[in-house]
């Protein structure tokens, strides 16, 4: 009888506590081969129950027979494929097809997503140099073989099939209306072929999948193929970053090479942080914008290294309660601007733990601005974790293993509070936090609307404020995006303090050049507070719904109810001006209330 | 999910020394209990993408 996966809840721990380590990261890499093959079986299980047709392919047993007799002579060309980071999505997908949903709509044919099996068995075959023939699915005229390359054959059909044959290593692939003859070594382009481009640092490799249909998470998306600039600079700042790691995060390195194995460029956003994301059923693989320095990019593997691990996991254990309300989203993440559902809040800690741990050793082992850099990364990524924490320990349902898990990251986080880090920093990291805490509940939350008028015609009627402790506000999620000016300019101060010094100097030009950016908000983050409270009244007067406007006066001014229940003194203003038309002086009103 | 010993035993079985063809026709009451368990829950969840910034609002 076979075995099953077990977790050490020592491991558990040391995760817990941000004390990964390869083997542990190598033990998750075999549960994930072994779900994924589960999920494998299972897509074969049930097209044969449903007797699905593949026409204009082969049945699923020609390709699953083709894969098998590579394995007997290369098993380590047909593991190379079947590890495919997407493969474990892909199968997901097909599955709920098969069990759900109807084979209506725009979306691929069932038959064109099965056909990633033949697709695998032609990988396999071709790596391992086998001789086979096999017709294999087409999309708007190219046919992605994974892990290799791409075949542009050229099809007037969006959904077409193509014969691939194999002979003694040379590989011929014949479409409705092109053939492409794959180069003798498949890994640079050709003719009507493009390779998979490999990063390569040392020893690890890893792809740049810009071709791959399935490369993102919710396939299929057409190449978006980088021009060679935009690849080398990919080249180089891997190359940089993968010395980085080596030389003083030794540990992060072998993990990331014992997982990682592709990377997904994406656009870059207007957002001030690379882009980067990862799927809950995809282990190893990562999408993200191009960082622009090795520390950053450190930081970014590093952050989709720990969703990796934590999605596999959260296959074998559960640390929420699987009979509760885990996907609506309702909780306040410090990375996030929009709330959470308590499944990616986990997530996050997690991901955000490690984040932290990296950075608790970079700026140990930097000088000069990069280490202040370090320092406040560090300082803010700490306190953003320990707060989703306590969010999750007491918003949560957790299991026993998840608060297990929560309170040793807790103790863990809360002990590194007592790392030496300059005041200056440590101050600009939580009024940081503070910030997008404030705006976070200003843009999402409502307090009772009984309350907030009756406190409105107390103010009109010159009344005394029988305010008293109010019942817990209600989340009813806002929708638009913020532009973080203020981060902005806190990064600004530390990374580049001679442009600071001129936006100091000349206002109009931080303005200028940081979307969001307002003179009160240099104010603020100058630590000139009394001008930054009136500057940001005079932002309420003439925008009074702004949430950033309100945050910044609440960081000026330090009123203890704007500091804890802003939305209540929001609503009772926004109540005020639609009963008298008049906008009251925010202040004031904070006093008030207070 | 069961602990004994410092350790969690899960329900997954461990089929890193299967080849494919004991894969496809395996009748293992392990693997086949995973099969239920993991299919049976990929088939009903709903998974998601995780990423470091929230969606843009069309």
């Amino acid at each position: 009888m076979l075995g099953t996966h077990t977790v050490s809840l020592m491991n558990l721990d040391a995760m817990a506590e941000g004390k990964s380590n390869s083997a542990v990261v190598e033990q998750l890499r075999l549960v994930n081969q072994s779900r994924q093959l589960i999920l494998l079986r299972a897509v074969l299980d049930r097209a044969q129950q449903r007797a699905v047709t593949l026409t204009p392919l082969p049945t699923l047993d020609e390709a699953w027979t083709l894969l098998a007799e590579v394995e007997q002579s290369n098993k380590a060309a047909v593991d190379q494929v079947l590890a495919h980071p997407q493969n474990g999505l892909w199968a997901a997908r097909v599955l709920r097809r098969l069990s759900h949903e109807p084979e209506v709509g725009d979306g691929p044919p069932l038959w064109f997503e099965l056909g990633r099996l033949h697709l695998l068995a032609t990988a396999a075959a071709i790596r391992a140099r086998h001789d086979f023939r096999l017709r294999v699915p087409v999309w708007r005229g190219t046919l992605m073989v994974p892990t290799i390359g791409l075949a542009d054959i050229r099809s007037r059909r969006e959904w077409d099939f193509a014969q691939v044959h194999g002979e003694r290593g040379s590989v011929l692939i014949r479409g409705t209306a092109g053939s492409v003859q794959v180069p003798e070594n498949p890994a640079q382009d050709g003719d009507g072929w493009i390779a998979l481009r490999t990063l390569r640092a040392d020893g690890y490799e890893l792809w740049l999948d810009d071709i791959d249909p399935y490369r993102e998470f919710d396939g299929p998306v057409p190449p978006r193929r980088l021009l060679k600039r935009e690849a080398d600079l990919w080249a180089d700042g891997f190359h940089a970053t993968w010395r980085l790691l080596t030389t003083h995060h030794p540990s992060i390195a072998d993990e990331l090479a014992t997982a990682m194995t592709s990377l997904v460029p994406h656009a870059m956003t207007e957002r001030l942080e690379p882009f980067s994301a990862s799927h809950h059923e995809v282990f190893g693989s990562a999408m993200l914008s191009r960082p622009t320095d090795p520390v950053t990019f450190a930081a970014t593997l590093v952050h989709e290294l720990q969703h990796s691990k934590f999605g596999v996991l959260l296959t074998l254990i559960d640390l929420l309660d699987p009979s509760a309300d885990n996907d609506t989203a309702r909780l306040y993440a410090p990375w996030r601007d929009d709330p959470r559902p308590p499944t990616a809040a986990l997530h996050g800690v997690f991901s955000f733990l490690g984040v932290t741990a990296f950075y608790r050793q970079q700026h140990t082992v930097t000088t000069g601005r990069q280490a202040r850099t370090a320092q406040f990364e560090y300082a803010y990524s700490r306190e953003q974790t320990l707060r989703a924490t306590d969010t999750l320990l007491v918003d949560a349902v957790l299991s026993a293993l998840g608060r297990r898990f929560l309170t040793k990251a807790r103790n863990r986080l809360q002990s590194w509070d007592s790392d030496p880090l300059p005041e200056d920093v440590r101050a600009a990291a939580h009024r940081a936090n503070l910030d997008h805490h404030l705006t976070w509940r200003l843009r999402h939350l409502h307090p009772p609307r009984e309350m907030v008028e009756d406190l409105a015609t107390a103010w009109l009627r010159h009344r005394p404020n029988r305010f008293t402790n109010p019942p817990n506000p209600v989340l009813r999620p806002s929708t638009g995006s913020l532009t973080h000016a203020r981060l902005a300019l806190v990064r600004t101060w530390l990374t580049e303090p001679d442009r600071y010094d001129e936006y100091r100097a000349e206002p109009d030009l931080a303005i200028t050049e940081i979307n969001g950016m307002t003179a009160a908000d240099l104010a603020l983050i100058d630590n000139r507070t009394d001008e930054a409270a009136e500057l940001y009244q005079q932002q309420i007067l003439e925008a009074p719904d702004s949430p950033t406007a309100w945050a910044g006066l609440a960081l000026s001014i330090e009123n203890d109810l704007l500091l804890s229940q802003p939305e209540l003194v929001l609503a009772v203003h926004r109540e005020i001006r639609s009963l008298s038309g008049a906008v009251t002086n925010p202040v004031r009103l904070a006093q008030w209330l207070r | 999910m069961r602990h004994v010993r410092g350790e969690v035993t899960t329900d997954l079985a461990d089929l890193t020394g299967l080849s494919l063809p004991e894969l496809r026709s395996s009748d293992d009451p392990v693997l086949l209990r995973s099969l239920r368990l993991f299919a049976g829950r990929t088939e009903c969840n709903r998974t998601g993408v995780l990423q470091n910034q929230a969606p843009d609002e069309p």
